[in-house]
């Protein structure tokens, strides 16, 4: 089975819904959500335009030509590299535009710069060490966090001299092709990208203390984001972007995840057939962001809707009314009689108002 | 979502269809001729126009696409086709080569540009920023696109005014006057909203409708099926027939892509056209308090685009003397007044469609905005608007206590339909079940009202203050000047990482 070893992607699917069963299943096994849905005989909805990734490559090409000169002088513009840093070490696997031959030699190349980083120190950065990293590689250690495996690729890594000046300190950067529109940049997917940032930093901070490097390197709490100006392959920097929530956002999810992966009945993950059963026989729970990730959201919603479930009316609507169905909620409204505390109030809530 | 909004979209439930929502159209709807319904499509990835629709009054619908959107040139050109409507449209006279007078310009009407949804208007906004300053290509060309990056620059900005009737997002007009039984994210679509509206049936006829609706994209990004399946293949082939000098291929490439990007725009334009004629076929009046709302629209466009544009050509420049920043405002002075107009636009948007709109009244009363009650006594008392000994009459309002109120003492009132009367509440006190308001109103007012007639007292508009705080913080000589009218020093740099600055100090006492 080929299961998604994109680790942040998957954990992102979960963070989207982390209350419906199907949904864990699918994202701590692997299980791609569009071949359930496949099973089930619905199309799938979810690809990505060819154009888009054509451009991120290409984006990410331009960024990362000539050294990264271009990238690097506009970090450095922005204070987020020295003056002065120079260097790439590219560790993009061919499938990407890069050279080498797989995540794996990604993992081997990525630890041998980061242990070679904790020996020189910061001293390392004015001779052997590159400024920037093009996917730089971890994998989370210990107990598996994720199952089946736990790769992520960071877009960007960032080497500086620490504030002490002797030791190397990391910073992740996150590259997205969207253009930069100043304060009326899209806040949601600055909000992703942060928070993609934030994970990246959670497990660089297990993969450096699994290496034992924990006190020989620094991780920056700030990150940086880079966007493109509209229309042209010229980055945006995006510097200081405060991570510590969204680090700390990622290590309890990973915790729950965790939890949730203990609580989902082992199955061999190369085995598909299995893992979409599985899927297929969980409980679902239907909520309106569904529909911008998941194929079977269509289905979810028609079952919440036959079951009364206020989530097809808004999530606001969900909140007022809790438990009690669409139906009942209604008839309230209507002037029937309510019965328990929780009725009684909700029919106050709902009637509100309409003495003016 | 309020409680009160939770119950009408439980009572459209109910229906089983969308409801009506307030009792008036509050937005005004320009003449065929003075509307141009635009649309785009845009490359996957990509932050330029793939194709533009654009649609003038009643005339046919004018569709230009490039056959790979990736490419500066055809995009450019495409990009200059809508630069020289648009611009003439907003009564630009730079491409017309009109001569006139910018501080008396020719009077024109409210023109309004109708899109699909909120995606379109960003794409507006990408269109200023790619534009504005661009100098790339045939100069002739780069003039027309600045002017396109300027006009665009003026109608995002707009498009963030509260009450603005310039740019209108049609999916978010049909939102703002009829209750959908759906969840929010469902009704930003264009085709969901308009099959709910305009199926008959039973709510199951109206969902299925609307659900096969929602299978087309509304924004300006197609589907990636639509792009993976049919498109990449065509631009695929365009491109590899650059290479091998196929022209036939080429052409017969880009037709077929031109085609489908047409079709996409055409959908989008036809969807806001059906919008269009489902408000002006609504029994519902128009708001009086919107014909207002499109003289302050008419006022903002002259005075900050045309204006601009025109003394821009008068000085035969090519680039006009004002070129506002599409990101921000850098001068402090004008942002405050942007600021401060931005606060004033919001204040009126909300006060004056109430006068005429009795649902909006129930709201403002429900939310404690407004008060209505009787007028229980009228009662003649000095004045405290003013130090004088003069007695002015004094009306004592009763009114429910069960209703939440943000009414406090100082606070200006007026009577419903009389928005340019203020009243000015004196005193506010709780007697059991009972509010009661002491109340000056403005001397015409006096005599007016008998003792227990029913009185619905609005919120008045304060705007009139955000203007004038506004012409202050232009004022160079003003309070706060020195802020406002400072030169903006260049950021310091933090210094990266360095040592701290104490021991760099003893450090170099060492040394």
């Amino acid at each position: 089975m080929a299961t998604r070893k994109d680790t942040r992607l998957r954990f992102e699917q979960w963070v989207k819904n982390p209350t419906c069963e199907a949904n864990v299943i699918s994202a701590v096994a692997g299980v791609r959500m569009d071949k359930v849905a496949i099973s089930e005989g619905i199309k799938p909805t979810f690809g990505q335009s060819p154009f888009a990734i054509t451009r991120g490559n290409s984006f990410e090409r331009a960024l990362l030509d000539k050294q990264a000169d271009s990238l690097i002088e506009a970090l450095c513009r922005k204070d987020a590299l020295p003056s002065g840093a120079s260097g790439l070490a590219d560790y993009r696997i061919r499938m990407n535009g890069g050279s080498l031959k797989s995540l794996e030699v990604a993992l081997v190349k990525t630890r041998e710069l980061l242990e070679a980083a904790a020996a020189t120190g910061a001293e390392g950065l004015y001779g052997e060490l590159p400024a920037v990293v093009a996917s730089a590689t971890m994998e989370i250690p210990g107990q598996p966090v994720m199952l089946p495996d736990g790769l992520l690729v960071i877009d960007a890594l960032l080497l500086r001299p620490a504030e002490d000046g002797k030791l190397v300190e990391l910073v992740i950067g996150e590259i997205k092709t969207y253009p930069y529109r100043g304060g009326y940049t899209d806040s949601a997917q600055l909000a992703t990208a942060r928070g993609q940032a934030g994970v990246y930093r959670h497990a660089l901070k297990l993969f450096i203390s699994e290496l034992g490097l924990s006190d020989r390197l620094v991780i920056s709490p700030f990150g940086v984001i880079v966007l493109s100006l509209s229309g042209q392959n010229q980055p945006v920097i995006l510097p200081n972007e405060d991570l510590r929530f969204q680090d700390k956002r990622a290590e309890r999810g990973f915790v729950r995840l965790r939890d949730a992966a203990a609580g989902v009945t082992p199955f061999d993950p190369a085995d598909e057939e299995k893992g979409i059963e599985k899927v297929l026989a969980a409980d679902t729970e239907y909520k309106p962001a569904c529909i911008s990730f998941c194929d079977r959201a269509a289905g979810c919603r028609l079952a919440a809707f036959k079951a009364g479930d206020a989530v097809v009316l808004g999530e606001d609507v969900k909140r007022l009314l809790g438990d009690v169905t669409i139906d009942r909620a209604v008839e309230l409204l209507g002037g029937a009689a309510p019965s328990g505390p929780r009725e009684t109030e909700l029919a106050a809530r709902l009637t509100e108002g309409a003495a003016a | 979502m309020k409680s009160r909004d939770v119950a009408e979209r439980l009572r459209a439930y109910a229906e089983g269809r969308p409801l009506p929502s307030g009792a008036t159209i509050t937005v005004p709807i320009a003449e065929p001729e003075d509307r141009i319904v635009l649309s785009f499509v845009r490359m996957g990835g990509e932050s330029l126009p793939w194709g533009i629709g654009y649609q003038l009054g009643e005339d046919p619908p004018v569709l230009l696409s490039a056959p790979d959107g990736r490419q500066r040139d055809p995009v450019g050109d495409m990009c200059a086709e809508l630069s020289k409507v648009l611009c003439g449209f907003l009564g630009s006279p730079l491409l017309t080569g009109e001569a006139v007078d910018p501080d008396n310009p020719p009077p024109l009407p409210l023109r309004q540009i109708w899109v699909p949804n909120r995606s379109h208007i960003e794409m507006i906004h990408l269109l200023n920023l790619r534009y504005s300053r661009t100098q790339y290509g045939d100069p002739a060309r780069s003039l027309i696109l600045r002017a396109l990056g300027r006009a665009s620059g003026f109608l995002f900005r707009e498009s963030e005014r509260e009450g603005q009737a310039t740019v209108i997002d049609a999916s978010a007009v049909l939102r703002d006057h009829f209750v959908f039984p759906a969840d929010d994210m469902r009704q930003q679509h264009l085709g969901f909203l308009l099959a709910m509206m305009n199926t008959d049936g039973s709510f199951d006829e109206r969902m299925q409708a609307a659900e096969a609706a929602e299978e087309f994209s509304v924004s300006h990004t197609l589907t990636p099926e639509l792009e993976r399946d049919e498109l990449s293949p065509l631009v695929e082939a365009f491109n590899k027939a650059e290479g091998d000098g196929g022209a036939e291929v080429q052409a017969a490439a880009s037709a077929a892509v031109g085609e489908i990007i047409d079709a996409e725009n055409r959908r989008r334009i036809d969807l806001v056209n059906e919008s269009i004629a489902l408000l002006m076929k609504d029994a519902r009046q128009e708001n009086k308090g919107a014909a207002e709302l499109a003289e302050d629209s008419i006022r903002e466009r002259d005075c900050y685009y045309r204006w601009q544009e025109t003394t821009g050509a008068l000085d035969g420049d090519v680039l006009p003397h004002l070129t506002t920043s599409a990101l921000t405002d850098g001068v402090p002075a004008s942002a405050s007044k942007r600021y401060y107009r931005m606060l004033a636009a919001s204040d009126k948007a909300s006060v004056c469609l109430l006068h005429d709109d009795p649902e909006l009244q129930k709201v403002a009363v429900a939310e404690g905005d407004a008060i209505k009650g009787t007028l229980a006594a009228v009662s003649r008392a000095p004045s405290l608007k003013s130090d004088s000994d003069t007695e002015v009459e004094v009306w004592r309002v009763e009114a429910s206590a069960s209703l939440p109120s943000r009414i406090r003492e100082g606070a200006k009132l007026c009577l419903a339909g009389s928005p340019d009367h203020d009243c000015i509440v004196t005193e506010v006190a709780v007697d059991g079940e009972t509010r009661v308001l002491s109340i000056e109103p403005d001397k015409k007012l006096a005599g007016s009202l008998q003792v227990e007639a029913d009185v619905l007292l609005l919120p008045a508009s304060v705007a009139f203050f955000g203007i004038k705080k506004g012409k202050e913080a232009k004022n160079s000589d003003g309070p706060g000047a020195w802020l406002t009218h400072a030169q903006p020093g260049r950021p310091r740099r933090r210094g990266l990482n360095g040592p701290d600055v104490l021991e760099r100090v003893e450090e170099l006492r060492g040394s």
